[in-house]
């Protein structure tokens, strides 16, 4: 049945022949690892192809939503945290392979006729995955994403005629926008990754026939001859001197992808030890704040993790602490003593010049330890984190290398469909083997205690938190970028393949046009590297070429370990770089707070977007400040008095707004209903004024109390007296407003007027009805707490036709603002905030109507806060000596 | 088998099986079986964290899915203020209102529009709450004020005010009537509707 799906697969494709060609492949044997390192860029390209497209479905490439998006994968998404960090780090190692491969074909002198071309294509695979690297540096658009590439980019106009151009084409624009980040993502995703595929296949081709032709040189011109079939079984590649894919070398680079991906996780958990210190010292700092469960669920972002704190009571929390240090200490005497992770990438170029035969070692047919490979240890050796599964037991013995491998990552797979989090649990799973089989004594001691950390540490990473700054599982996501100026940019490095030059452009910037420097000089390095098949044509070309490597990768190694040594013993640097994982720490904090990213970005969620320097503080403005640049141009603040003057003073001839000063008090209220003072330009006598409605209402009403005027003929003076004392009384119930801090409760009986409708009897006065059209006269049974009863009264006769007063509504189709809580601190800044929900014919700036963080909005809340704690409790005080004494 | 490939395995295998095999044919024998076999197990190893790790990211919905339905049991059904009944047309023509709440949309949270609804008065302090989702495949129901019926434009379905299906031309595709919300009036006269979708073109209201 198979067999019949593969005859008519086959005769429809030829796919079976195909495979079996490239099983078949077969070379002349040389070094086993030559056909090791591009078996590995082929699996660590399919492990970046496999990420990568995850990664894609969910990143978003724009200012606003690149971080948070990125964010999302390593918060969020459940293990997004590894994916990322395998994709990142797999890139390091993609580009350590790549450098490793090309010193091969140089030191060995490999690139020489006829495999010219396997050579160049293995430079180009190695700058097109330089390419991808540093396009995809950008995409999280976190500050140093951001520095980096602007510096980058910015070289560019360095080039004579055509630098600006170039410059403006790399970022899709005049600068590092939103145009730069899908121009970045499509030549990541689009040309730099694709084309390293091809550039992977292609190399392939061409290696496969290269190689083959050599093979059949050699066999016709009888350099190598085939022996009579041995009775042994397949030991063909030993015997005869002639190398097969499928399956000895496909064992090997297997056993190499092994090695790369355990160098990939180790790099992503590098912290882990330290993670899980914090995280349980964090748990324990939030067991004994349980009285306040408020906080700590948000605090402790794997819910799951929360109710487990609370369990814990201090005691046995402590106990549970000192097993777990206990625990740690043994996994690290295990292994030799972890070298720091930023050493780690760098290590990786250097070892390969070093010794000469890195990777004969793991050939796993071979019964007897190679005696070659031994010695000196490559690449894995300098093993960088305590979590490394393979690569340190790796570098010691050749045969054990299988039994680690195969032992390590079996489990994971086998567990992995019964865990809820199989991910984590294959990770979990590798450090805990891996140092069984490197020291067989602690493994039958350690493997319970280990089994429980494991299962522990699942718990703990199915969604990481932050929760010590910098201190990161998969890759390090530092804040977002802050394309301000003033934004500091201290802590912007180049990823570890760079280091290099950018130390050379330092040391040398000064001396040298930055031209020759950074395009000239490496420029010509890198034509002479492709030109080394033809200078080894000549007499002591190839010494010359290997001499040249020599000192160009010395050179560089230099470079790369004094850039780091530079950083190192900066302290500034220290400082800078502390405070940035601070700020990434605050975004983390801010978000987990929020519950999720508020559409103005992540950025805007932590105060004070620019922290300039370290030291930077937040200037706190005064009032007189903040009125001075929001308010001054349209309101006067300004006693009658025009001899007094000051730096709070601010008067003007034209005003376009009332007047503020002493606003809120009762003299200023008082004012609104004196038609002597309404209308002037203190009040609503400016120009325009759109509250021409109150002034003609107060004049006409107010008149009726002035025993000279026409209109209070009607009235006698008992009447007089009463409306008087009324308007007393509405002044005390709008004075005692100005002064609330805390808003009123309306008592429920106030409901009830919902039912009554308005009416008007025609002579400007308002009838109110019920529902059945009785009229209804004494609608004041209804109170609110703390409100005179009398003033009550009195403005629901007056006031409450236009102005709303708590749940009392304004008759329909009369504008005037609503005045519960006038003039107090709230009100205030409501209507600072948004005038136009208070007055329907606003004519005041709407200065923070949209969510914090939007660019439309003219104040920050902070200088609201200021100016209106300014105009109500600063006037307050400084006014109610005065206008006591008025009265 | 040809002649000149049989050549070419005399010529150039070199693969010192026992069992002679043709160069098209992969090599037997008990030590290729061992190196065949640990090439797929190794592959399969270095690659499994990278696969796992994107299954993982990209099953995040499916995990939410059902974390929220071991949730759910129990869950109280949010209601929404959506104003007050004195605001509602005397006549009983039907208030579209909309729905806000603070939503999540991937990495963003905002207060956003989360649906609409018709609110009608339909006698003294009673109020009628419709769904604007059709209960034929979700598209939104829109009001006909000439005509005094809703109306859903993907399929030409017509409702008369009280949500009920109407055949206006066509014969009505739904299978139920328009989903009637749960509300309530407070003292203060706020409307709360408890607001809820349902499954689609289900001649029950199933709540999805």
């Amino acid at each position: 049945m198979i067999m019949k799906f593969f005859d008519w697969l086959e005769s429809r494709t030829g796919f079976c022949t195909l495979l079996k060609a490239v099983g078949n492949r077969r070379w002349v044997k040389t070094l086993m690892d030559m056909k090791m390192w591009p078996g590995i860029l082929f699996f660590l390209c399919a492990v970046q192809c496999i990420t990568g497209f995850i990664l894609w479905m969910h990143y978003s490439p724009s200012t606003q939503t690149a971080y948070e998006s990125v964010f999302h994968i390593q918060y969020s998404l459940w293990g997004g945290w590894l994916l990322r960090g395998i994709h990142h780090h797999s890139a390091q190692v993609f580009m350590a392979v790549a450098m490793i491969y090309v010193i091969r074909f140089i030191l060995f002198g490999m690139y020489r006729k006829p495999r010219e071309l396997t050579f160049w294509l293995s430079m180009l695979i190695f700058f097109f995955g330089l390419a991808a690297c540093l396009t995809g540096d950008l995409l999280p658009w976190t500050q140093n994403a951001y520095g980096a590439t602007l510096v980058r980019v910015k070289y560019l106009t360095q080039i004579p005629f055509v630098g600006q151009m170039l410059y403006e084409l790399a970022c899709g624009g005049s600068g590092i926008n939103n145009l730069t980040l899908t121009h970045f993502f499509a030549l990541h995703v689009g040309v730099f990754a694709a084309g390293t595929i091809v550039l992977l296949i292609l190399h392939a081709i061409c290696d496969a026939r290269t190689e083959r032709k050599i093979l059949d040189e050699q066999l016709a011109s009888g350099e190598l001859k085939v022996p009579a079939q041995t009775a042994a079984s397949c030991g063909g590649c030993r015997s005869t001197g002639i190398a097969r894919w499928w399956s000895c070398q496909a064992a090997v680079n297997a056993l190499g992808c092994c090695v790369a991906m355990g160098i990939v996780l180790a790099l992503c958990f590098q912290n882990l030890g330290e993670y899980r210190e914090a995280k349980k010292l964090s748990a324990l700092k939030a067991a004994p704040a349980v009285e306040a469960p408020a906080n700590a669920p948000a605090a402790e972002t794997a819910p799951v993790e929360a109710p487990a704190a609370v369990e814990a009571a201090p005691a046995p929390a402590a106990g549970n602490d000192a097993n777990a240090v206990v625990e740690a200490v043994q996994p690290a005497q295990a292994e030799p003593a972890p070298a720091p992770a930023p050493v780690e990438p760098a290590q990786a170029p250097a070892p390969a010049p070093v010794e000469p035969a890195p990777a004969p070692a793991p050939v796993p047919v071979e019964p007897a330890p190679a005696p070659a490979p031994a010695p000196v240890e490559p690449a894995p050796a300098p093993a960088p984190a305590p979590a490394e599964p393979a690569p340190a037991p790796a570098a010691e013995e050749t045969l054990e290398i299988e039994v680690v491998e195969e032992a390590a990552p079996t489990p994971a797979a086998d567990a992995a469909p019964a865990a809820p989090a199989p991910e984590v649990n294959a990770e979990t799973a590798a450090p805990a083997e891996a140092p069984a089989v490197g020291s067989a004594v602690t493994e039958e001691t350690a493997a319970p205690a280990e089994e429980a950390e494991a299962e522990e540490a699942e718990e703990a990473m199915a969604v990481p938190s932050v929760v010590k700054p910098g201190l990161y599982l998969g890759a390090e996501l530092g804040p977002p970028a802050d394309t301000s100026p003033m934004a500091s940019s201290e802590t912007v490095r180049p990823e570890w393949t760079l280091r290099c030059l950018y130390e050379y452009a330092l040391l040398f910037s000064s001396k040298c046009p930055e031209f020759i420097l950074i395009f000239c000089i490496p420029g010509a390095v890198v034509v002479i590297f492709f030109l080394m098949p033809f200078i080894a044509r000549i007499r002591g070309g190839h010494v010359f070429n290997v001499a040249f490597f020599a000192v160009i990768a010395l050179a560089l190694i230099y470079l790369t370990f004094a850039s780091y040594d530079r950083d190192a013993k900066n302290e500034a640097y220290q400082t800078a770089m502390k405070s940035e994982r601070q700020r990434a720490m605050d975004v983390y904090s801010a978000i987990q707070e929020f519950g999720g990213i508020r559409k103005s970005g992540a950025l805007s969620m932590i105060s004070g977007t620019a922290p300039a320097a370290s030291d930077a503080e937040v200037v706190i403005p005064t009032g007189p400040e903040v009125f001075k640049k929001h308010c001054a141009s349209c309101h006067p603040y300004a006693p009658a008095d025009e001899t007094v003057t000051g730096d709070d003073i601010f008067r003007m001839e034209t005003p376009c707004a009332p007047n503020l000063w002493g606003y809120g008090t009762r003299d200023w209220i008082a004012g609104w209903m004196d038609k002597n003072r309404v209308g002037t330009k203190d009040y609503i006598g400016y120009e325009n004024s759109a509250f021409e409605e109150m002034k003609t209402v107060a004049e006409s009403l107010f008149n009726q109390m002035d025993p000279n005027s026409p209109l209070s003929e009607d009235y006698s003076d008992e009447d007089r007296a009463k409306m008087r004392a009324e308007l007393d009384s509405i002044i005390e119930l709008l004075t005692a407003e100005a002064s609330l801090t805390q808003p009123r409760t309306a008592s429920v009986e106030a409901v009830e007027l919902r039912k009554l409708r308005w009416k008007s009897d025609g002579k400007n006065l308002r009838k109110i009805e019920d529902r059945d059209g009785n009229e209804v006269k004494e609608v004041l049974q209804y109170t609110i707490d703390g409100v005179n009863p009398d003033g009550l009264a009195a403005y629901s006769k007056s006031c409450l036709k236009c102005h709303q007063f708590y749940d009392y509504p304004k008759q329909p189709g009369h504008s005037g603002p609503d005045l519960t809580a006038y003039a107090s601190k709230e009100w205030t800044k409501r209507v600072i905030e948004d005038a136009s929900k208070f007055y329907d014919k606003n004519t005041m700036t709407i200065f923070h109507a949209e969510p914090e963080g939007s660019a439309n909005n003219l104040m920050t809340p902070l200088e609201i806060e200021v100016v209106a704690a300014w105009l109500t409790e600063g006037n307050l005080k400084k006014e109610d000596a005065p206008a006591e004494s008025a009265e | 088998m040809s002649n000149t490939e049989k050549d070419d395995v005399k010529k150039s295998c070199g693969c010192g099986c026992s069992s002679a095999h043709s160069v098209s044919e992969l090599p037997t024998g008990r030590r290729c079986f061992m190196a065949q076999a640990g090439a797929v197990v190794l592959t399969a190893a270095a690659a499994a964290p990278a696969v796992m790790a994107a299954a993982s990211t990209i099953l995040t919905p499916v995990k939410k899915h059902f974390d929220a339905s071991k949730e759910q049991a129990g869950g109280e059904v949010k209601e929404y203020p959506v104003g007050t009944f004195a605001e509602l047309p005397e006549d009983g023509t039907p208030l579209l209102v909309s729905i806000r709440d603070e939503l999540v949309d991937g990495w963003t949270k905002e207060i956003s529009v989360k649906g609409a609804i018709f609110a009608r008065r339909v006698g003294e302090n009673t109020v009628k709450v419709l769904h604007t989702m059709c209960p034929h495949m979700g598209s939104t129901v829109g009001f006909k004020a000439a005509e005094t019926k809703f109306f859903c434009p993907s399929h030409s379905a017509y409702f008369d005010l009280d949500g009920k299906r109407l055949d206006v031309g066509a014969p009505n595709p739904c299978k139920r009537d328009m989903d009637e919300l749960e509300s309530r009036i407070a003292e203060d006269g706020m409307i709360y509707v408890q607001y809820m979708c349902f499954k689609s073109d289900s001649p029950e209201k199933i709540p999805a």
